[in-house]
């Protein structure tokens, strides 16, 4: 199977120079080798595996309120605020809203 | 016409869900606060925060599958929907994807042509994303608040065929969610948000491309932008050409569609199971307690109403499309011996003066029980509409005691031998209208009405006044 780490990067919004994309591709390529070596075993007749424990069922909760943080608390935290919202860079590039 | 090309129109729907707290940690479920005070680590997407989810939020969506007669699935599963935006600061959406809470099910509508059913695809529980104000400096302001609130997505099926239809939908979904309490749907704090796919085809052929419609934020939106994009897509069309399958946005300002985004590289959310969250078990024991919380829906309500008190379908129906109003003419019900003339007298009375005044039924003074009383005196013939009318008015505008006007309203009714009087003397005076109308002129009738009322100075029922003047008049010669 072919890596294609020009699209991996752009999922992850992530950004390499030539070198270390031919390190992750290889990086990749030994994963995939790991994976395709999983498949060639038969699991004819085992359930898929989804959770990495044992809870058959999904607990939940009552409505109720609980304690969050406090607004100064998280605004302390980001790069960026701008009276009481966290700012960031838009993700529109090359759409200017009018 | 060969060339008529058809409408074919799916709706993809997001509806807040009216819960306390959020559906996967605790903070508050609340429009308008100041930004960023209902927070945490879990909505704010921290490293090592795990979300549990919030029982109202799956009782509510499964209340609407069920009202929306869905197949609601035993087990379902929440997916991570992977995407970079700052939106969602963990990276990933929580939803539902090929193993939805509910699918199927159906809304049936009232169309030019008859009753339809437009049908559900599927309805998933996912978590809302945070609200983002775009600056003119290219940068965007984050609320926390929204993030994690509970979204029911609901997508239909491409059955509906005109503007009209999918407003309709639209209307009788949200009296629907009104009744049901789950969300109040008021689209202007997106509560309720649409998102439509349209194409045009030759009916019978395959479906044409479609564009999807967004930032439709009210039923006009909906119809106007749809209505723009079928003229669009039309022109294009009926000219040769091909549409091609893109997002775009419908300006209301301008009155006009445009391209959001042409198809890029196909979407890759990286969907995969959430593993902090086994999967959610729905049982039977369950969904037999909810069926028995449903309130009757209305349709059902409608149907009661046309054949419990026999009044007029489409009264019933205005009635039906608030719940409030519904209750109130219950209520008013017990008491009053016409139901036709209380329903008439809600619909045309109380509505006009609620929606004159930007009211609803429960800031009305009157109590149903006084209304039913008060319009005994009207069916029971002692009080004219017309009065009971005045005395109505002058009571809600003049607040004066409805009870009072009333007491002073009934002292002052004409007696029949006054009337009887009266209506002699004017039949006198009038020989000539009299004579007119028994020459086939029925019309001067309503002169001899007229000034019968005038002489009793407005005391008496003019239905009453026509009645006793016919018969004295007789049929006109034909």
């Amino acid at each position: 199977m072919e890596i294609d780490v020009k699209k991996i990067m752009k999922l992850a919004k992530l950004k390499f120079n030539e070198n270390e994309e031919l390190q992750i591709k290889k990086h990749f390529q030994k994963m995939l080798k790991l994976v395709e070596k999983l498949k060639s075993i038969d699991v004819t007749g085992v359930d898929p595996l989804y959770y990495p424990h044992d809870r058959t069922y999904l607990r939940r909760r009552k409505d109720k309120q609980g304690k969050g943080l406090e607004r100064y608390e998280v605004l302390e935290n980001a790069p960026d605020t701008f009276t009481d919202y966290i700012k960031a860079p838009s993700p529109l590039k090359g759409i200017k809203k009018k | 016409m060969e060339n008529k090309l058809e409408p074919v129109i799916g709706l993809e729907i997001h509806i807040q869900l009216n819960t306390e707290t959020k559906l996967f940690c605790k903070c508050k479920n609340e429009y308008g606060a100041t930004p960023n005070t209902h927070i945490c680590p879990v909505c704010l997407g921290y490293p090592g925060a795990l979300p549990v989810l919030n029982e109202e939020a799956v009782r509510l969506a499964l209340k609407v599958a069920l009202a929306l007669h869905a197949d609601i699935h035993k087990l379902s599963r929440f997916y991570r929907k992977n995407y970079f935006y700052p939106d969602l600061p963990k990276g990933y959406q929580i939803t539902q994807y090929t193993e939805s809470l509910a699918t199927g099910g159906y809304i049936e509508i009232e169309t030019s042509k008859g009753y339809k059913r437009i049908r559900l695809e599927r309805m998933n529980i996912e978590e809302e994303a945070a609200k983002s104000i775009h600056t003119d400096t290219g940068e965007v302001l984050l609320d926390y608040n929204r993030s994690g609130i509970p979204l029911l997505e609901m997508v239909t099926l491409p059955d509906m065929n005109s503007p009209e239809e999918a407003r309709t939908f639209l209307e009788k979904l949200r009296l629907i969610l009104r009744y049901l309490e789950v969300s109040e749907c008021d689209m202007e704090k997106g509560e309720l948000r649409v998102d439509a796919n349209i194409s045009l085809r030759k009916p019978g052929e395959k479906l044409g491309v479609k564009v999807e419609l967004k930032n439709l934020n009210s039923f006009k939106s909906v119809y106007d932008g749809l209505n723009h994009e079928i003229e669009r897509q039309k022109k294009i069309l009926q000219g040769g050409g091909t549409v091609i399958q893109e997002t775009r946005l419908w300006d209301e300002y301008k009155k006009e569609t445009r391209t959001m985004r042409v198809k890029e590289e196909a979407h890759d959310y990286r969907y995969f199971p959430e593993p902090d969250l086994p999967p959610l078990v729905v049982r039977d024991t369950e969904i037999e307690e909810l069926k028995k919380t449903l309130p009757e829906l209305p349709d059902e309500k409608l149907k009661r109403f046309v054949s419990q008190y026999n009044i007029g379908k489409d009264q019933a129906r205005i009635l039906s499309l608030n719940k409030n109003l519904a209750d109130y003419f219950e209520r008013a019900a017990q008491v009053a011996e016409d139901k036709r003339l209380l329903a008439n007298w809600i619909n045309v009375e109380i509505l006009g003066y609620l929606n004159e005044n930007n009211l609803g039924i429960q800031e009305f003074r009157i109590h149903a029980e006084e209304l039913g009383e008060f319009l005994n005196y009207v069916s029971r013939g002692k009080l004219s509409y017309n009065m009971a009318k005045d005395i109505f008015k002058k009571t809600l505008y003049n607040e004066e005691s409805l009870k009072h006007l009333l007491e002073e309203a009934l002292s002052s009714t004409i007696s029949s031998q006054e009337l009887e009087k009266i209506i002699n003397k004017v039949l006198e005076e009038n020989q000539e209208l009299v004579e007119k109308f028994r020459n086939g002129k029925t019309g001067v009738l309503g002169a001899l009405i007229g000034k019968v009322m005038k002489e009793t100075r407005g005391r008496a029922d003019a239905r009453k006044v026509k009645e006793i003047l016919e018969s004295k008049i007789g049929s006109p010669k034909t």
